[in-house]
């Protein structure tokens, strides 16, 4: 019964995520402005009594975490972290290459061209235009180059 | 000037409900305060450390929560006990006095006592 209870409760959790981020952001926000409140009536100057209010409560992120930890999300979002970050790298990288692909396409490699303006203008040249490659030619090695 | 000593592990849910019960709903500051307070000021409370601990204690039932204005007419989050808390407190409490029995034997033992 307790198991199913826990169950249902993660999964409201799960759908009610944005709104419990929320809820806890105004919490802390409202804990740190009456703890500021207070030593403001003290008499402390409105700077120090925030960095005061901000050093009793702790490390907001660390809490934040701490709470999401107790909603049982964090496998979630290392889930979504770990799916995400793969296909956003890709992504990353594709863009790298065609920018990369797109500017040696315009340029001539020559014997003081750089070894990467090298590698693309050989590999666009052998995937695209069919043409034999020579050591001389593109003056890098050609296991290299490919 | 007193010296804060840091809250044993696990004692500060049964802090937070046996405040909830004395002084009924209450907000996350307030119930940090009470408990720094009722240990008069000797306590060092991390206070961000409680809204973890209020959320577990919302989820097995012991306390629910709503919105409700603070007495400087700030929206705050209310905690307020439930049944299911009382009898968490119950069964809490009863643990620590055990507990406490237990130590205080030990601390009162004499060698006489044993052989």
């Amino acid at each position: 019964m307790r198991a199913l209870r826990r169950f249902l409760s993660w999964l409201f959790n799960l759908a009610t995520r944005r709104a419990q981020e929320e809820r806890l952001r105004e919490e802390i926000d409202g804990h740190i402005a009456l703890q500021t409140e207070e030593d403001l009536r003290a008499g402390v100057s409105p700077v120090e009594a925030r960095r005061q209010a901000m050093l009793k409560f702790g490390g907001v992120e660390a809490i934040k975490q701490d709470c999401r930890a107790e909603r049982g999300l964090v496998f979630v979002e290392n889930l979504a972290g770990d799916c995400c970050a793969p296909v956003s790298s890709i992504r990353t990288r594709r863009a790298a290459g065609s920018r990369a692909v797109s500017w040696t396409i315009g340029s001539k490699p020559n014997a003081n061209s750089n070894a990467n303006a090298g590698c693309f203008g050989v590999g666009k040249r052998a995937a695209f235009e069919g043409h034999h490659i020579g050591e001389q030619e593109s003056g890098y090695p050609t296991h290299l180059a490919l | 000037m007193k010296q804060k000593t840091d809250v044993l592990q696990g004692t500060l849910a049964l802090m937070v409900l046996k405040t909830l019960d004395v002084l009924g709903p209450q907000h996350g500051y307030g119930i940090a305060r009470r408990i720094e307070q009722i240990s008069g000021d000797l306590l060092a409370v991390n206070q961000g450390t409680l809204y973890p601990l209020l959320l577990k204690l919302e989820q097995e039932g012991a306390v629910t929560s709503e919105w409700g204005a603070s007495e400087n007419n700030r929206r705050a989050r209310f905690y307020r006990l439930t049944q299911e808390g009382r009898k968490q407190l119950q069964a809490e409490r009863q643990d620590w006095e055990q507990t406490a029995a237990i130590i205080a034997r030990f601390f009162d033992a004499k060698a006489e006592d044993l052989s």
